[in-house]
C-alpha cells in the first residue's frame, strides 16, 4: 500500500500510510491488533480534518473513521477459505473457534461501517460473499513495477516468481520438469520450502535444469521476466497474483491451474496463456508445447500485454476517491 | 511517574467498549482477563490483584454493554 500512497501524493493529495503491525504469537494477539486499530480514531490528525481513509487489510478495517472506504487487498484467510487445509493453524479447540467468530465479527463490523467496498480481484470479491454475505465491487490496480517491464526475446527457461511456501505450491512446476525434457526452469523467490525443494529436484533428476534465484533486485527482476520462454504461475487459490500481470507486461504467456483462482482472471486458456489441471503431467504437457511453438506464445503474451496494460493507476485512485466522495485536486 | 488512576479507568472502560463491539464476549474472560492486566501494566499498581480485577470489571461490563 506504499505504492497507493505514493501514487496518491504524485496526484496532488496528502496521503498518509498507517501501518500497525499484525503480531500472531496467540490467538489474542489478533484481537489486540483489531482493538489497536479500533482505538485509533483518524477523524482529525494534528487538528487537521482527515477527509477519508482507505483500509486495506485485517484488521486495519476496523478503524474509526465517518468515510471510510474499504479496498480489501489481505482478509485472514485462515480463518475462512484455509480453515481445515495444512495452511492454517486454527483447530476446533474452543480458543480458535472463538477467534474465528471474533474475526469475522471484526470483518462485519470494519466492513459494515465502510462507504463503499472493493476487493482487489473477482476472487477475493466471491470469497467475501461466501464467507461474509458482504458484496463488494472488484478493483485491480497494476504490479508494482508497472512503467518499468520490459519486453525481450523468448529464451530457454520458464520462470517461476513467489515465496517458496507449501500453498504456493512451488513443487508443482518442478514436478512439471519431469515431464518436460526440453524445458529449463528459473525459480525465484525463498521461503521455509527452499531446501526441500532443491532435494526434491534432485530426486526427480531435473536439478540440472533448474536455476535458484533466491534474492532478484528489481532490475535483475526485469530482465528474468523479458527472457522467459514462458511464466508458470502453480499456486491454488490465489487473491490476485501480480506475477501473470508482470507475465503479460513483460509480452510472456502465463501457464497456470484451473483452481489457480485470481490469475484465472486474466490467463485465459489459448488467448493470454495455458490453463491445464493441478497435475505434474498437465503443466509438463503445456511446458513441451511452449518448447515446440515459439511462435504462438508471441501471439498469446501480446494478447496479456494488452489485457494488462488497460490496469491504471488513473483508473484505480479515481474509483477508490469517487467512492469517498473526493476528487483529484 | 504512574499512571494516572482515572485514566486508566477511562482506558478500561473505552477499550472494553471497542472489544464488544469486535465481537469479545463477556465470556471470553481470559482475552478480558489479559487485556486487563495490558491496562494495569500502565501502573505501578499493575501487580495489585484488587486493581487488576477492578480494571478488568470495568472493560467486562463496557463490552458487555457494546454487545
Amino acid at each position: 500500500m506504499r505504492r497507493l500512497t505514493e501514487e496518491l501524493q504524485a496526484r496532488g493529495l496528502e496521503a498518509d500510510l498507517v501501518t500497525i503491525p499484525l503480531i500472531e504469537r496467540e490467538r489474542f494477539d489478533l484481537i489486540r491488533s483489531a482493538l489497536a486499530w479500533r482505538s485509533l480514531d483518524l477523524t482529525e490528525v494534528g487538528n487537521r480534518k482527515v477527509d477519508a481513509v482507505i483500509a486495506t487489510r485485517f484488521p486495519s478495517y476496523a478503524v474509526k473513521h465517518p468515510n471510510k472506504v474499504v479496498w480489501i487487498i489481505h482478509q485472514y484467510r485462515q480463518a475462512y477459505d484455509q480453515f481445515g487445509t495444512p495452511w492454517s493453524d486454527f483447530t476446533s479447540s474452543a480458543e480458535d473457534r472463538r477467534t474465528r467468530e471474533t474475526i469475522a465479527a471484526i470483518d462485519r463490523l470494519g466492513l459494515s461501517e465502510a462507504r463503499r467496498i472493493f476487493a482487489n480481484s473477482k476472487t477475493v470479491a466471491a470469497r467475501l460473499a461466501r464467507h461474509n454475505g458482504i458484496a463488494s465491487e472488484p478493483l485491480y490496480h497494476p504490479p508494482p513495477l508497472v512503467g518499468r517491464y520490459r519486453t525481450g526475446p523468448f529464451g530457454d527457461y520458464a520462470l517461476t516468481v513467489g515465496r517458496l511456501d507449501g500453498w504456493k505450491r512451488p513443487d508443482l512446476p518442478l514436478r512439471a520438469l519431469a515431464h518436460a525434457p526440453e524445458a529449463r526452469l528459473v525459480v525465484v523467490g525463498r521461503g521455509p520450502e527452499e531446501e526441500r525443494l532443491k532435494r526434491l529436484a534432485r530426486d526427480l533428476g531435473v536439478e540440472s535444469r533448474v536455476r535458484w534465484v533466491s534474492r532478484a533486485g528489481e532490475e535483475a527482476l526485469l530482465d528474468l521476466y523479458a527472457g522467459a520462454r514462458i511464466v508458470v504461475v502453480a499456486p491454488q487459490g490465489e487473491d490476485l497474483g501480480y506475477v501473470p500481470l508482470e507475465a503479460f507486461l513483460s509480452g510472456k504467456p502465463v501457464l497456470t491451474t484451473d483452481d489457480a483462482g485470481g490469475p484465472l482472471e486474466f490467463v485465459i486458456d489459448g488467448e493470454t496463456g495455458f490453463v491445464v489441471p493441478p497435475r505434474p503431467d498437465a503443466l509438463g504437457a503445456a511446458l513441451s508445447r511452449a518448447w515446440e511453438r515459439e511462435d504462438a506464445l508471441a501471439a498469446l503474451g501480446h494478447r496479456g500485454r494488452e489485457r494488462a496494460s488497460r490496469l491504471s493507476w488513473d483508473e484505480t485512485i479515481g474509483r477508490l476517491l469517487s467512492a469517498a466522495g473526493l476528487s483529484l485536486p | 511517574m504512574s499512571a494516572d488512576p482515572e485514566a486508566l479507568r477511562r482506558l478500561a472502560r473505552e477499550s472494553g467498549r471497542h472489544l464488544g463491539e469486535l465481537g469479545v464476549r463477556p465470556e471470553d474472560s481470559r482475552w478480558i482477563r489479559e487485556h486487563a492486566e495490558t491496562i494495569a501494566s500502565l501502573t505501578r499498581r499493575a501487580r495489585s490483584p484488587g486493581f487488576l480485577v477492578y480494571l478488568r470489571r470495568l472493560a467486562l461490563t463496557a463490552a458487555r454493554k457494546a454487545r
